[in-house]
């Protein structure tokens, strides 16, 4: 459209700034996997979570532990997983991983909270080396705030 | 059960929550929503393609790393916008030097003069409309040239937008009318 078909100088600055409210930079474009790649790997500090091993003990940084957590429960579509919590002890041994879901609705919730349960203690006793870690150490808060389809 | 992960079409504030819990596709997800605004603000506040790449990279990784500081007081958008805003004064804090007229998106080209009130129609007809714009939002003081962004281009309430720059609805209001004015003016004495 040529400048001089527009109409007043109004309808000027509204064509000019609904161009520019279309348009995407091609610097966004160039960068954008760069800088997305970057995001992702920069390092998310928190606290360690104890493990042992036949050879000694090792830590896990709580953020991977949560997101080993959070690739477990996906599977399962009757919980969407909303918060996870690791509360370690002075010597980082866990003492308690709380998970917040949301239930999928029509899901019997107490024996959906034991299924995640169950899953949850049984992923950490592997990934923490504890085979006598108990189930009691998840303590597993369903809200109900919102449904979601399974 | 069948192994079907969380839909990463899903809302913004259930991304956001995801990407706290370590879903970086869900985070991915985000990033494609919003970054190409969030880098359209950037390149406009900031004087070069360098310091815009700089601050949206510092943007996003703030908040990738604080995702799950997010607690729902302000839309997702909204949220992001207030951490590039901090990265964008951030940036321009470590330049220390006054933005300068936006250049063409490779930035190779040499800067454009802002167009004057005397220059010919024509000489716009070749060049590029939005062009024309971005040299004369670079003549706006960086507040009023933030808070125009945020209202006109993003489409934000003035609340959200005094939200984002930390600022009052008062301050937003005049503000955006002096951009207004200013734009309104310059794109008049080209006629």
């Amino acid at each position: 459209m040529a400048l001089n078909d527009a109409g007043p100088p109004d309808d000027l600055l509204d064509l000019a700034t609904a161009r520019l409210r279309r348009h995407t930079d091609d610097g966004w474009v160039t960068v954008a996997p760069r800088v997305l790649t970057s995001a992702l790997s920069a390092a998310r500090t928190s606290q360690p979570v104890r493990g042992r091993h036949a050879e000694g003990a090792y830590t896990v940084a709580a953020h991977v532990l949560r997101t080993s957590v959070r690739a477990r429960l996906d599977v399962d579509t009757r919980v969407q997983v909303r918060r996870l919590t690791f509360r370690t002890g002075p010597d980082d041994a866990l003492d308690e991983v709380v998970v917040e879901v949301s239930a999928a609705y029509l899901q019997p919730l107490a024996p959906l909270a034991a299924d995640v349960r169950r899953t949850v203690a049984g992923h950490l006793r592997d990934v923490l080396g504890d085979p006598d870690l108990p189930d009691a150490v998840v303590t597993v808060d369903v809200l109900v705030t919102d449904v979601h389809r399974a | 059960m069948t192994a079907e992960p969380f839909p990463t079409a899903g809302p913004d504030d259930a991304l956001v929550r995801r990407a706290a819990l370590g879903d970086d596709t869900a985070f991915a997800t985000l990033v494609a929503r919003h970054g190409a605004a969030l880098y359209r603000y950037a390149r406009r506040l900031l004087p070069s393609t360098q310091d815009a790449e700089d601050a949206v990279q510092d943007a996003l990784t703030a908040a990738w790393l604080g995702a799950d500081g997010y607690r729902g007081d302000a839309s997702v958008r909204t949220w992001l916008f207030g951490i590039q805003t901090n990265c964008v004064r951030r940036t321009a804090r470590r330049r220390a030097r006054a933005a300068v007229p936006v250049a063409e998106d490779d930035g190779r080209r040499t800067p454009q003069r802002a167009p004057t009130g005397d220059e010919p129609v024509e000489h716009l007809l070749a060049t590029d409309l939005r062009a024309a714009l971005d040299r004369v939002l670079a003549e706006l003081p960086g507040p009023q040239r933030a808070v125009w962004l945020l209202v006109e281009v993003e489409g934000m309430s003035y609340a959200d937008a005094a939200h984002v720059l930390r600022t009052t609805h008062a301050a937003v209001r005049g503000a955006l009318a002096r951009a207004r004015d200013t734009l309104a003016r310059r794109f008049a004495a080209w006629r």
